[in-house]
């Protein structure tokens, strides 16, 4: 029995971590990106290299995928509308690409550096969200050193461990924004002090928080935000001029039966990743929190937190009596606990409301553009969201958000 | 706590059972009213489930309960069906079911039923002892139905008001269960008492004015039930305009913090 939890309380994972073997291929396909039109730059059974580019968009060049580590195009299918069915690597050898790191002081050559290696795609961009376009220079850059869901690994000892690749990376990216660079770390941890750097901690985990409270760009203006993992790949790479071929990765949720910390290679299987830590009973993975999660078979990029879930067979409420008492579609009730979840510095009902009825002027208003998915992601769980039969507020909040974007 | 019939339903029910209780113990019709108007209600929003897909809530339940208990024990059964029904289909199924109706359904019928059929006593309301109704204010407060910021802007604006024009008035509200009864499902009902907490505040406000103005010239529960009807209506008002202030502060809020 799980009690009720007093807001603001954030369990995350730390702890030893443990290696995840790597077992079969890896897998990409760029999905995890909106409107991803991939190009593929390899063919099925060439060798690659750790840091060799695998695909990248077709009108965005910036966005683009690389291997995690070294060995052979086992599978390249395609799929519908030119997108990517399957694209496997099966690991072998230590061959690994060594960058070109002379020109990284400097803003075009660390974007140069960081398409290359296939870091860009991490810098997002604010409003909107999106990957963000080196020909944009961003009012302020954010790296976010904590994390706001619950079971997702906890960014302090995992930095202290890897303290010269983070401040590397911190050093390096002053030089992509035109205003500050902010880092928001959880209260008492000590930050690392680095020259051009402000630094600032906060009680909460979502950048979208930090954003509001220290540059906000809900009525103007334009921020990019990287994720501390991304920073200390970025570190990794100006010190060794290798890619860093991990990523720190938290296994918790309710089928957790051994919740820990693994580094795990982009594109490994969440099964393999998670193996003998979990329940032996149906239960399903999400890549992600419980409230932001994605069932994706595969570790994609961004992602730091996999949650086991007890698979429920859904009864199927689809015929007779259960049908005509379900609400086709439940309308909001404002409740005082559901509004605790809302994001800083919007008024949670009337933007519900406004996304609801696809009134993207109000949304404006209202200050949509500070959002994206996962800043009203634990609202939208508290309201029903994806599981329970309701609105999913977030899908209604891209919508919202893509009808601005053209018009804009 | 999460949303589902625990939260959301279940605490409305149980607010209402000790006060149905009492009623029933004293009007051997109380049963028969109460069944009446729960057929009634669950009926209308069965057939709004199969003709738009509304769906059916426990919510009904409550809001039928609510009528059989402010309604007079002498009103005849057609005056409720025609109330009930102008109430509910005009007030709320028409709109798209609860959550997106602006007045509430149970304070439209009182209020029908007063213009209507000015035979009975509708504006006197049931008397309830004020114990019967303090489970309630607990359960609805605590599963965040009933706003705090409503309940409070009403009693300040109340209390000031009455010590203005009528200083017994105060004292019959707080000590009389019916109107906290009232209070609690009809003026701070979720959906009808505003959107942001500023609009809340001056719902309340507006509520409370209402109410003490209303009450120099009737039954206290009549001014109130008439007070939130109008209140209800300037709800989305006052969320406007909040909405339109929330936005300049944070216009500037944001040009101070970016320095443009």
């Amino acid at each position: 029995m799980r009690f009720p939890k007093w807001p603001g309380g954030l369990s995350l994972i730390s702890g030893p971590v443990e290696t995840a073997s790597p077992k079969g291929p890896l897998s990409f396909f760029g999905a995890e990106i909106p409107s991803f039109r991939p190009v593929v730059t390899v063919k099925e059974g060439q060798k690659v290299a750790a840091g060799s580019i695998l695909f990248h968009d077709r009108k965005r060049p910036w966005i683009s995928a690389v291997s995690p580590a070294a060995g052979i195009v086992s599978r390249l299918d395609p799929g519908p509308r030119r997108s990517i069915a399957a694209l496997e690597i099966t690991p072998e050898g230590e061959n690994a690409i060594s960058f070109d790191l002379s020109t990284s002081d400097t803003r075009d050559g660390l974007i140069d550096l960081m398409v290359k290696a296939g870091l860009w795609a991490s810098i997002k961009a604010r409003p909107f969200g999106k990957v963000a376009d080196p020909a944009d220079v961003p009012e302020a850059l954010f790296v976010t050193a904590t994390e706001a869901f619950d079971g997702a690994p906890d960014p302090g000892p995992v930095i202290a461990s890897y303290e010269d690749a983070f401040r590397r990376g911190l050093r390096a990216l002053p030089v992509l924004g035109a205003g500050r660079t902010c880092l928001c770390h959880a209260e008492g941890l000590p930050a690392p002090d680095v020259p051009g750097i402000t630094t600032r901690a906060f009680s909460g985990g979502l950048p979208g928080d930090h954003i509001h409270t220290l540059h906000p760009v809900a009525h103007g203006g334009m921020v990019w935000q990287i994720g501390w993992q991304e920073v200390i790949a970025l570190g990794y790479l100006l010190e060794t001029s290798r890619i860093w071929g991990q990523r720190i990765v938290s296994v918790s949720g309710p089928a957790a039966t051994r919740p820990g910390l693994v580094a795990a290679t982009p594109g490994a299987r969440l099964h393999h990743i998670a193996a003998d830590r979990l329940a032996d009973a149906p239960l399903r993975l999400l890549a992600g929190s419980v409230e932001t999660g994605v069932a994706t078979p595969f570790l994609t990029p961004g992602i730091r937190q996999i949650t086991a879930l007890f698979h429920h067979e859904k009864p199927a409420h689809t015929h007779g009596l259960n049908r005509m008492i379900k609400s086709r579609r439940p309308a909001l009730i404002p409740n005082f606990w559901d509004e605790t979840a809302s994001p800083s510095g919007i008024l949670p009902i009337p933007l519900l409301r406004a996304l609801a009825a696809g009134d993207a002027e109000t949304a404006r208003d209202l200050g949509v553009l500070g959002l994206v998915e996962e800043d009203i992601a634990a609202l939208n769980h508290r309201l029903g969201g994806r599981d329970r039969n309701g609105v999913d507020y977030t899908v209604l909040l891209r919508q919202t958000l893509d009808e601005l974007e053209t018009i804009a | 706590m999460r949303h589902g019939f625990v939260r959301d339903n279940l605490p409305g029910l149980a607010s209402l059972l000790a006060p149905a209780l009492m009623l029933a113990s004293q009007d051997s019709w109380f049963a028969a009213r109460l069944l009446f108007c729960a057929v009634l209600v669950i009926g209308w929003q069965s057939a709004f489930a199969l003709m738009r897909g509304q769906g059916v809530t426990a919510h009904g339940l409550v809001a039928a309960a609510l009528v059989a208990i402010y309604v007079p024990a002498s009103a005849p059964f057609w005056q409720l069906a025609i109330g009930i029904s102008f109430g509910f289909v005009l007030g709320e199924a028409v709109f798209g079911g609860r959550g997106r109706n602006f007045v509430q359904p149970v304070v439209l019928t009182l209020a029908f039923l007063a213009f209507s059929f000015a035979d009975q006593p509708w504006r006197e309301g049931a008397s309830l002892p004020i114990v019967a109704v303090l489970p309630a204010l607990v359960l609805l407060v605590g599963a965040g139905q009933a706003r705090l910021s409503v309940l409070i802007a009403f009693a300040i604006a109340v209390a000031v008001l009455a010590s203005l024009i009528s200083p017994e008035l105060p004292a019959a509200f707080f000590q009389s269960g019916t109107m906290l009864l009232a209070l609690l499902f009809l003026t701070a009902d979720p959906v009808t008492s505003g959107s942001t907490t500023a609009g809340r505040i001056l719902y309340g406000l507006l509520a409370g004015v209402l109410t003490a103005l209303f009450s120099t010239g009737g039954p206290a529960f009549g001014a109130l039930v008439f007070a939130t009807l109008l209140a209800s209506i300037f709800a989305p008002l006052l969320d406007h305009m909040v909405a339109s202030v929330h936005t300049r502060l944070m216009r500037r809020r944001a040009r101070r913090l970016r320095h443009v």
